[in-house]
């Protein structure tokens, strides 16, 4: 099932674009991401999105959370009248989920692709839909050449480059997608917090792991990378400025003590200190 | 309560993508190293590599003698069988990772003291000279041992010290054993090339370019050489210009290496066909049809021609061993297997060596007269 469903595809498509693009394994690696990020597009900036309203009402709920903590009904209330969706945190994570089966999947169709072993090329010949071995004439395209530059994409980058670029790369994207945030919001804000390690785990980890990984496994997660800095940037210049964000309605009723001390969230305080301005009167 | 939920998704994913990751690497490893076994023989004991290490088998005592190397490695790794001539073994592995830290392969040449049934003796170990794993199997000839590996290079080393001779390069992996016939070498590469080879130098002498992979070690008459490709096609070139003189077209890849034996030239494709050759005409004798697809080599025994096939897709028995007769392509005996069969089996003595992959058996051996199961070895412990 898995096979049939992730990895065979990714399978036929990658040698699709190899025969396509003059037998060069890279560029077809390259097609193949942006297919992809192009496919997963709508997701990605809807999490982005979705990352960026938490971001701005984390005030809100917070505040929500401290005076209804006694009261789950009452504080689900007060969520729902502000726009907050626990739920909408897990549809915002979909991306990052989608990325395992299409990792694996793709790690095992290059290995296999790559057929650095004779079952694993043999093996191919299962996976190759007829109407794809036919159209690319398979016989005379393998084997896939595995070399670029001074790499065997079979094998890790010996020279370390490809894990570095990752780690950079990854750095710079998420540190793009990143909602801007002070020291004072990390400390009261666990989101931000596990934003923040994730900031620095996740590009060490994954450097890390690609002095292991095959370097064409390597090429696409740079290649993904530089893409979804390139999103995260035209993201941000097309959503709302802070100040043009339309002020998000609030129903608790806050006072002085249970508002955050500082946070970058202008609108949503504003929005706040009129529902407190006009209680007072 | 919110509160405590919150963070638990984020902090779940990023223990599931580390989990990921780590089945990644681990999985490199499991997925890049496991093959088919690989049997060579020296008449008086079978030589199986697979796993961990290369094992002497004792088809008198049906035991294993000994097992190389002693203390197993989890990263190291065997496919090529050993060349056995002259007292010695040579062997290589399939490349050790050197830790987390290094991305390189240790790949090793081993050249040991045959011992019969007592451990063999080291006599060097070259490991620096091939950069990616050894698939096909050594050869020795004339105090020179030849061994492809697959960073593309064939190496020709003193066989007394493991002295790099010399070292010609192609351009692609190189799985299939070289040949040699009257000072030269016949040298197949996934380049889709066949190459002939000075044998004291390394000099080219002649190379012929096919539109097809080549995996299948060349096979020799006294002038021809027979090759099989990915192109489905059996090529019949001249041994000392490598000009064509004939072609068979088969009905799909040819995988396993043609056999020639008494002005007969045998091959067979992935698609279950088995064919026979005239040699020197390239006139068809007959062609049979076998279930499943056949990628280990034939084996010629006197007038039997041995073939192993492999159907992942029947629901029962997923292989067989079938002896067909030589002259006509008749069936004269079969035996079914659970699991397919892909490894080239040996002849040793009256008995056929079967490699499987499976829990119970490592080796199945039958009587090659009739084809009845003698005995099997399980998978070997240390």
């Amino acid at each position: 099932m898995w096979d049939a469903l992730i990895v065979n595809p990714m399978t036929n498509a990658l040698l699709l674009f190899y025969s396509v693009v003059g037998n060069n394994f890279v560029v077809a690696i390259a097609i193949f991401t942006i297919l992809i990020r192009l496919l997963t597009l709508p997701l990605n900036l809807r999490q982005q999105r979705s990352s960026l309203k938490m971001q701005a009402m984390q005030p809100q709920i917070q505040a929500i959370q401290k005076k209804h903590k006694d009261n789950p009904a009452k504080m689900q209330e007060e969520f729902r009248k502000i726009g907050y969706n626990p739920a909408e945190m897990l549809t915002g994570c979909l991306p990052l989920l989608l990325q395992f089966p299409i990792l694996i999947g793709l790690y095992q169709a290059i290995i296999q692709l790559l057929g650095s072993t004779p079952q694993a090329l043999f093996e191919l010949t299962d996976r190759v839909y007829a109407s794809v071995a036919n159209w690319v004439e398979l016989a005379s395209l393998l084997p896939i050449q595995n070399t670029f530059l001074w790499m065997n994409l079979a094998q890790p980058d010996p020279f370390f480059v490809l894990p570095v670029l990752v780690l950079i790369t990854m750095y710079a994207q998420q540190k793009v997608m990143m909602p801007p945030q002070n020291q004072q919001s990390q400390k009261d804000n666990p989101m931000a917090g596990m934003s923040q390690s994730m900031l620095y785990t996740m590009p060490i980890m994954f450097g890390f792991f690609s002095m292991q990984f095959p370097a064409g496994l390597s090429i696409y997660f740079v290649l993904a990378n530089i893409i979804g800095i390139g999103q995260g940037v035209l993201t941000l210049k097309t959503m709302p400025k802070p100040g043009e964000q339309p002020s998000v309605p609030v129903a608790v009723e806050d006072d002085q003590e249970e508002e955050p001390a500082a946070s970058p969230a202008k609108p949503v305080k504003r929005s706040a200190k009129r529902k407190k301005r006009s209680a007072k009167r | 309560m919110f509160r405590q939920q919150r963070p638990l998704p984020r902090s779940a994913l990023l223990l599931a993508l580390i989990a990921v990751t780590v089945f990644l690497v681990g999985c490199g490893d499991i997925i890049g190293s496991s093959n088919w076994p690989g049997l060579s023989t020296d008449g008086e004991q079978l030589y199986i590599a697979y796993g961990g290490g290369v094992a002497a088998v004792d088809v008198e005592t049906r035991s294993v003698n000994w097992v190389f190397p002693r203390e197993g490695s989890p990263t190291l790794q065997f496919y090529a069988p050993p060349a056995v001539a002259n007292g010695r073994l040579i062997v290589g592995d399939y490349g050790a990772s050197q830790g987390l830290f290094s991305p390189n392969l240790k790949v090793s040449i081993y050249a040991l003291q045959n011992n019969g049934q007592q451990f063999p003796s080291p006599l060097w170990t070259a490991d620096t000279l091939a950069k990616d794993r050894i698939i096909a199997p050594p050869l020795y000839v004339n105090g020179t041992v030849y061994v492809g590996t697959a960073d593309n290079s064939l190496l020709a080393l003193e066989a007394d010290n493991g002295a790099l001779r010399w070292q010609f390069d192609t351009g692609h992996s190189i799985w299939a054993q070289p040949v040699y016939g009257d000072g030269l070498l016949y040298v197949a590469s996934l380049d889709k090339k066949l190459y002939a080879l000075n044998e004291q130098t390394g000099t080219e002498i002649w190379r012929k370019e096919l539109t097809g992979a080549i995996v299948g070690t060349p096979a020799l008459s006294d002038e021809l050489v027979f090759i099989g490709s990915f192109d489905k096609t059996l090529h019949a070139l001249d041994r000392q210009t490598g000009a064509e003189r004939w072609t068979a077209v088969a009905n799909d890849w040819i995988w396993a290496a043609p056999v020639y034996a008494d002005g007969s030239v045998y091959f067979a494709d992935i698609d279950g066909y088995v064919y026979g050759y005239a040699a020197d005409s390239g006139q068809e004798q007959w062609r049979v049809t076998l279930p499943g697809t056949i990628q280990a080599t034939p084996v010629v025994h006197e007038d039997l021609l041995i073939i192993l096939t492999a159907d992942k897709e029947s629901a029962l028995d997923q292989g067989a061993v079938i002896a067909l007769d030589r002259a006509d392509g008749s069936i004269r005996w079969q035996q079914s297997n659970r699991e397919p069969l892909y490894a080239t089996p040996a002849v040793i003595g009256e008995q056929l060596a079967v490699a499987v992959q499976s829990d119970s058996a490592i080796l199945l051996f039958f009587n090659i007269a009739d084809g009845s199961l003698i005995w099997r070895l399980p998978p070997i412990e240390r």
